[in-house]
C-alpha cells in the first residue's frame, strides 16, 4: 500500500471514529423487505445513521441497467479510502434516484476492528427485477443438484433443519434472508459446476478451511466470490524455469493404495442418474463381427 | 478369437510400459470454451454414442497465438480413472529417451455408462470400443486387485497423448499376451476398417463420383482381399469405402 494510501485509510478511521457514534438500531435499519425507500429518505438514512457503509456489487448494478454508473473494481472491496466511502454513497444514492429498483434489503457483513464504534458493515443488495423473479425453491433443489446433496445435507448450508428444507422444497414459503442466501449459493455453486462433475463440485464445497460450505453457512459472500473465482480462473502459464520443477508427476509422491482403492470403487460403483437408453438407437457402423461369431458359435 | 477369461488379464510388466497396459492416472480433451458439444463429461448429455468417465473438471487457459496479443481460451477437462495403453510396443520401445509421449485411450465402465451400447460392445460390433470383460472375486488376488476389475471397455475415440511417467508407475492390470492381438485388431479396425454401414449410409453414397480403387491386404474369410473404393462428391469432399470385391491375381475381374 503506497504511503498516500495508508494516510488516506488513516484518515479515514479516524473520520469514522469521529462520526458514527452509535451503533445501528436494528429497528431503523436494515428496512423491512418491500418498503420502498426513495431517494430523500434512504440519502437521510444513510447519513443520519452513518453507521451502516454502503457498497453495492458492480454485478448488481449491471443487472439494473444503470449502465452509466461505472465502479472499478476495487470500489467493491472494503476499507480502501474515504474516496471509496463518498462513492458507494453516491453510487447507492444515484441508484435509488432512477428508482429502477427501490427495494432493498441489508444483510450484516463482518465487523471490522478499527470501526469498533460502528456495529458491522452492511451490503446493500437492490433486488433487480430479475432477482424478484427467482424462484427459490427451485434454486434451493438446484443447489442440492448441483453438488449432489441431499435435503439433510442441504439442511446446515442455510441453517436449516431437514424437516425445514423439505417444507421449502414443498413449496412452503422461504423467509427473505434465507431467500437471499439461497441464491448467492446457487450462483456461486453454478459458476464452479459449469467446470465440473457434481461429485467435484461437492469435493470444493467439503475442501479448505473455512470451507465455501462453511463460508456459505456464514453469509460470507464476499469470500465464497473469492473461492470461486480462485477455483475458476484461467491456469497460469509456466515459466521456462518453473516447468522444469514440475515436470516430475506427483513429486511428493503420495501413497498410490488409498487412491488406486478409491479410483477402482468409483469406477465399479453406479454413479448418479445417468441418461437412459433411446429404444430407438442403431449404431451408425457394425464390424459384423458379432454376427459372424454367433454364425460360428451355430 | 478372443482369449478365455482366465488369461484375457495379467499384471503388468514391471521393468517396461507396454501396449494393453491399464493404469490409473489423469486422461485429458482439450476444448474450445464453447460452441460446440457439451461431451463428453457432464453425466446428462451421455447417452449411447457419448460414454461417460467418470467425475471430470474444466481448467481454463489462456494460449498465446502467433501474429496477434489476443490469447485464445481453451478448456482443459480432465479426468481421473483407468486408461489402457493403445501406444505401439516398438513405439514404446524404441522411443528416444527423452520422449515422452504415451497414447491412452480411458476405459469405461458399465457401472458408470449404463446408456452404453454394451450388448453391441460385447459382440465387438462397434468399431470405437474394446471390451474389458469383468473378473471374478477369485480372480482378483491372483491380479494384484482387492476387488474383481468390472465389465468395461477402451474409448478408443478418446485415445490421448499423456507423459509416461503419469502412466508406468500407476498401472494396474494389463492385457496377457493372448489377448493383445484382439485390442490390436481393434485399433486398426478403429483407425481403418470401420464396419458394414447401414443402409442409410450406403445410399449415401449415391451420386459420389468413384476416383479411385485400392487393393488392401485386409481379407474376409475366403481368399479375397478387400479393395478400397476412394468417392468423392460434387462438393470435393472424400470418402471411402471398403468394398468385398474379389479381384483375380492376373487382374480379370472375379466373375467377370
Amino acid at each position: 500500500m503506497s504511503r498516500d494510501a495508508v494516510l488516506e485509510e488513516a484518515t479515514l478511521k479516524r473520520t469514522l471514529h469521529e462520526t458514527m457514534p452509535t451503533p445501528i438500531a436494528s429497528t431503523a435499519w436494515p428496512p423491512a423487505r418491500g418498503s420502498k425507500l426513495s431517494h430523500p429518505s434512504c440519502l437521510e438514512t444513510l447519513w443520519d445513521e452513518r453507521a451502516a457503509w454502503v457498497t453495492i456489487p458492480r454485478s448488481w448494478l449491471g443487472e439494473t441497467s444503470l449502465g452509466r454508473v461505472e465502479l472499478e473494481p476495487e470500489s467493491e472491496a472494503y476499507g480502501s479510502g474515504a474516496l471509496l466511502f463518498a462513492d458507494t454513497i453516491a453510487v447507492a444514492v444515484e441508484a435509488l434516484s432512477h428508482s429502477v429498483v427501490g427495494y432493498l434489503t441489508a444483510t450484516p457483513r463482518r465487523t471490522e476492528p478499527w470501526l469498533s464504534r460502528t456495529s458491522a458493515l452492511f451490503e446493500l443488495a437492490m433486488d433487480s427485477p430479475a432477482e424478484l423473479a427467482r424462484d427459490a425453491t427451485a434454486e434451493l433443489r438446484e443447489v442440492g443438484e448441483l453438488a449432489r446433496l441431499s435435503p439433510t445435507e442441504l439442511g446446515p448450508l442455510f441453517g436449516a433443519s431437514r424437516r425445514s428444507v423439505y417444507n421449502w422444497l414443498a413449496g412452503r414459503p422461504i423467509n427473505d434472508a434465507i431467500r437471499a442466501n439461497i441464491f448467492q449459493a446457487r450462483d456461486a455453486l453454478a459458476a464452479v459446476a459449469a467446470t465440473r462433475d457434481p461429485i467435484l463440485v461437492r469435493t470444493w464445497l467439503d475442501d479448505g478451511d473455512p470451507s465455501p460450505a462453511t463460508l456459505i453457512a456464514r453469509a460470507d459472500w464476499q469470500q465464497l466470490r473469492e473461492a470461486v473465482h480462485a477455483t475458476t480462473m484461467p491456469v497460469r502459464a509456466l515459466s521456462d524455469g518453473e516447468a522444469d520443477g514440475h515436470l516430475g508427476e506427483w513429486p511428493d509422491e503420495p501413497d498410490f493404495e488409498p487412491i488406486k482403492r478409491a479410483a477402482l470403487l468409483a469406477f465399479a460403483d453406479p454413479g448418479g442418474p445417468t441418461s437412459r437408453r433411446r429404444p430407438q438407437w442403431q449404431p451408425r457402423e457394425d464390424t459384423g463381427l458379432g454376427d459372424h461369431e454367433q454364425e460360428e458359435d451355430e | 478369437m478372443q482369449a478365455s477369461l482366465h488369461d484375457f488379464y495379467q499384471q503388468p510388466l514391471k521393468r517396461s510400459v507396454r501396449q494393453g497396459d491399464i493404469a490409473l492416472c489423469e486422461f485429458h480433451q482439450l476444448r474450445s470454451r464453447s460452441g460446440e458439444g457439451a461431451g463428453p463429461g457432464p453425466q446428462e448429455v451421455s447417452n449411447e454414442d457419448v460414454p461417460y468417465f467418470g467425475a471430470y473438471r474444466d481448467w481454463p487457459l489462456e494460449i498465446d497465438r502467433p501474429g496477434t496479443s489476443d490469447k485464445a481460451t481453451r478448456v482443459l477437462r480432465v479426468w481421473f480413472g483407468p486408461v489402457m495403453v493403445v501406444h505401439q510396443n516398438c513405439e514404446i520401445e524404441y522411443a528416444d529417451s527423452q520422449d515422452a509421449r504415451l497414447q491412452v485411450a480411458p476405459v469405461v465402465s458399465t457401472a458408470q455408462w449404463p446408456a452404453g451400447p454394451w450388448e453391441e460392445i460385447r459382440r465387438k460390433s462397434l468399431p470405437s470400443f474394446f471390451h474389458l470383460p469383468p473378473t471374478t472375486e477369485d480372480q482378483a488376488p491372483g491380479l494384484a486387485l482387492e476387488t474383481p476389475w468390472p465389465e468395461a471397455a477402451v474409448a478408443l475415440a478418446s485415445t490421448t497423448c499423456v507423459s509416461r511417467g503419469m502412466v508406468k508407475p500407476y498401472r494396474i492390470l494389463s492385457l496377457s499376451a493372448e489377448s493383445l492381438p484382439s485390442l490390436q485388431e481393434s485399433i486398426v479396425r478403429f483407425t481403418t476398417v470401420r464396419g458394414w454401414g447401414s443402409q442409410a449410409a450406403l445410399e449415401q453414397l449415391i451420386g459420389k463420383q468413384i476416383v479411385a480403387v485400392k487393393q488392401t491386404a485386409e481379407t474376409v474369410p475366403g481368399p479375397s482381399p478387400l479393395a478400397k473404393v476412394v468417392l468423392r462428391d460434387e462438393h470435393g469432399d472424400p470418402d471411402e469405402i471398403t468394398v468385398v470385391w474379389g479381384v483375380r491375381r492376373t487382374g480379370r475381374p472375379a466373375g467377370g
